[in-house]
C-alpha cells in the first residue's frame, strides 16, 4: 500500500484518453433463416491514462460493443450489448509493451429477456480475466499512427502482440463471474504495415482467440482483416473490411461474416 | 429476393461513398481532423431514492464522445457517439443494470472569438436491457440549434483554466438551444413510443476559480419539452464541479442535485448524485 501511494505521489496526473470508435456492417455470410440477424456492429472503447511513472502507465478501459440485428418486422433491433470496463497498466519500453489488465466483461440483452445457457442458468453473463501481454508498439492502436509517419514510402514492416489470461472461476458474485465457463484465454495480432502513399495508410491484421473452458474444450475466433486509413491533423479514421475465418466462441459468433465498417483512432 | 442480394448493394455503396468523401475531403482546401473530444462520468445516487419499486435508481454511467471529422474556416462538422446506463438495485441485487440510453447526432458548429452557433441532427434512444416492456424501446429524431459563449462547452472548458493558478475567476458562461422533433412514425428515421415535439434547454455556468491544480465551476441545466397535445415536461439541475487539471486532460468530482423532474423516459426528480468525471 506504501508503495502505491508513494508512486502515485511521485507520478503525473495524464488524463490522456485514446481509443477507437467503430461503426460496421455486415454484407456476406448472413443466415437469413434465423428469426433475427446480425446487421450492424457498433464499438466504441476509451483508454484512460490516469499516471505515468517513468515507464508506467496507469489507465483504464471503459467501451461498449452492440450487436444490432435485422427481423421481418423491425429494421433495426438492438441485439445485446457487452460492456468492458478494465483498469490495467503498460510497460514502455523502446520497441516493445507490456501490458496488464483485469478485464471485466459483460454481455446484456437489450429489449428482449436474457438468454438462458443449458447448465449454466437465467440472465446475464459476465467475467472477470486477468490478462498480460507482451507486443511491439505498431501493435498497438496507440502508437500505430507514428509507424505512418512517411508518406509515398512501401513499409514492408511486421508488428506483432500475444496475451494470455486466466478467468477468475464464476461464482455468481460481481467480481468473479456468472453464466460462463471460461478458465483461460490466448489471444494474439499479427500485423502486416504496407504502406502510406500521400495521407493514406494502408496495413493487414490478423486476429486470432482462443478460450479453455472448464471441461478443457475450446472455442476459437479467427479474423482477418484489411485496412484504409486516412490520416487527419489529430488522429486517424479509415474504411476497412473484415472476415472472420473460423468463430466457435459461443457468446458473440460471427463464423464465416463479412464485414465492411468505419474506424476512428484516436 | 435472398437478403444478400438485397442488402449486398445497399451497404457497398455506403462504404463507397464513404470511400468518396474522404477522398473528395483530400481535395478541398477544408483540414481532416478526426479530433475526438467528451467524457466519461460515473456517479451513484446518494440522495432522494424512493425504494418502494421492487428496483430503485443506484448508479449512473454516462460516455460521450464528439468526434470532429471536418474543418473548414470557422465551421467544423463532427459527430456525437454517446450512451448512458442506468444501474438499478433492489433487496436481492446490488448491481442490476436497468435502461440504456444511446445519442447519436450529426453535427455542425460556427466559432466565432467569443460565440459559438451549432446545429445537430439528434437520435436518441431508451432501451430496456434483458426485458420487454410495453412502451419500449423508446426512439426520436430531432433538429437541434444553439448558440453559447465557447466555456460553455466542455471542449473550450479547460482552455478557461489551462494557463491560470490561483486565480478568482468570477466568469459566466452559457449556452441556449431548440430542437424540433420528427413526428414519429414507427421507421428508424422518425421515432416510437413518444409524443415530444419541442424542446428548449440551456446551460448557466460561473465558473469560480483555480487553487493549484484544481478547477472550480457550477453549472444550471434547465430542459423544457413541449408534447403534441401541449402540455410541458421540466427538468432543472444543478452541479457543483471541483477538477483536477490532468497534464492532458481534466478529471475530478461533481454533485448534482435535481430540483424538478417531470420528464418520464428519464426520472431523477429531487435526486442527488455523487460522481467522478473525465473531461476528455
Amino acid at each position: 500500500m506504501l508503495i502505491v501511494a508513494q508512486t502515485i505521489c511521485l507520478a503525473e496526473l495524464l488524463m490522456k484518453t485514446h481509443g477507437h470508435l467503430t461503426l460496421e456492417s455486415y454484407v456476406q455470410g448472413i443466415d437469413k433463416t434465423k428469426a433475427l440477424y446480425p446487421i450492424y456492429r457498433s464499438e466504441a472503447m476509451a483508454y484512460v491514462d490516469f499516471f505515468k511513472w517513468n515507464r508506467l502507465v496507469i489507465n483504464g478501459l471503459i467501451g461498449n460493443t452492440t450487436m444490432i440485428s435485422h427481423s421481418d418486422s423491425m429494421a433495426w433491433e438492438m441485439d445485446h450489448i457487452i460492456y468492458n470496463l478494465s483498469p490495467g497498466f503498460r510497460l514502455e519500453f523502446k520497441q516493445w509493451l507490456i501490458k496488464g489488465t483485469l478485464q471485466h466483461q459483460c454481455i446484456h440483452r437489450l429489449d428482449r429477456q436474457e438468454l438462458f445457457i443449458p447448465g449454466l442458468g437465467h440472465g446475464s453473463t459476465w467475467w472477470n480475466s486477468y490478462q498480460i501481454g507482451i507486443g511491439t508498439r505498431g501493435s498497438y492502436y496507440l502508437y500505430l499512427r507514428n509507424q505512418f509517419k512517411a508518406r509515398n514510402t512501401l513499409l514492408n514492416t511486421w508488428d506483432g502482440q500475444i496475451n494470455v489470461g486466466k478467468y477468475v472461476v464464476p461464482k455468481n458474485t460481481l467480481l468473479t463471474g456468472q453464466n460462463h465457463t471460461y478458465r483461460y484465454e490466448i489471444f494474439s495480432l499479427i500485423r502486416y504495415n504496407i504502406g502510406a502513399y500521400h495521407n493514406w495508410a494502408s496495413f493487414i491484421g490478423l486476429r486470432q482467440h482462443s478460450w479453455i473452458n472448464a471441461d478443457h474444450s475450446r472455442e476459437h475466433k479467427i479474423s482477418l482483416t484489411v485496412n484504409l486509413f486516412r490520416k487527419g491533423l489529430y488522429n486517424f479514421a479509415g474504411l476497412f473490411y473484415s472476415y472472420y475465418l473460423y468463430d466457435s466462441f459461443t457468446h458473440d459468433k460471427e463464423n464465416h461474416l463479412g464485414a465492411v465498417g468505419l474506424k476512428i483512432v484516436f | 429476393m435472398s437478403f444478400q442480394k438485397k442488402c449486398f448493394p445497399h451497404n457497398t455503396l455506403i462504404f463507397i461513398l464513404l470511400l468518396a468523401v474522404l477522398m473528395l475531403i483530400e481535395n478541398t482546401s477544408g483540414q481532416l481532423l478526426m479530433h475526438t473530444h467528451g467524457y466519461v462520468a460515473f456517479a451513484p445516487y446518494i440522495s432522494g431514492k424512493i425504494k418502494e419499486d421492487e428496483f430503485w435508481p443506484g448508479y449512473r454511467a454516462d460516455f460521450l464522445t464528439n468526434i470532429d471529422i471536418f474543418k473548414l474556416g470557422r465551421s467544423t462538422i463532427y459527430g456525437t457517439v454517446g450512451n448512458t446506463t442506468l444501474i438499478s438495485i433492489s433487496e436481492t441485487e446490488v448491481f442490476s443494470l436497468n435502461k440504456l440510453r444511446y445519442n447519436l447526432a450529426a453535427n455542425i458548429r460556427y466559432e466565432f472569438e467569443n460565440l459559438l452557433i451549432k446545429g445537430s441532427f439528434y437520435r436518441g434512444s431508451i432501451h430496456k436491457i434483458g426485458t420487454i416492456e410495453e412502451g419500449t424501446p423508446v426512439w426520436w429524431n430531432s433538429v437541434q440549434f444553439g448558440l453559447g459563449t465557447p466555456g460553455a462547452y466542455y471542449l473550450y472548458l479547460r482552455d478557461e483554466y489551462r494557463m491560470r493558478e490561483n486565480t478568482l475567476i468570477n466568469s459566466w458562461d452559457a449556452q441556449i438551444n431548440i430542437g424540433a422533433f420528427i413526428k414519429p412514425t414507427g421507421n428508424a428515421f422518425s421515432g416510437i413510443n413518444h409524443r415530444y415535439k419541442y424542446e428548449l434547454f440551456s446551460l448557466l455556468r460561473y465558473q469560480i476559480g483555480v487553487y493549484r491544480k484544481w478547477a472550480s465551476f457550477i453549472g444550471i441545466n434547465h430542459n423544457v419539452w413541449i408534447l403534441r397535445d401541449s402540455s410541458t415536461e421540466y427538468k432543472i439541475s444543478a452541479t457543483v464541479n471541483l477538477f483536477r487539471k490532468g497534464a492532458v486532460n481534466f478529471a475530478g468530482f461533481y454533485y448534482t442535485y435535481v430540483f424538478c423532474d417531470s420528464y418520464k423516459p428519464d426520472n431523477e426528480n429531487k435526486m442527488g448524485l455523487l460522481g467522478f468525471r473525465i473531461i476528455f
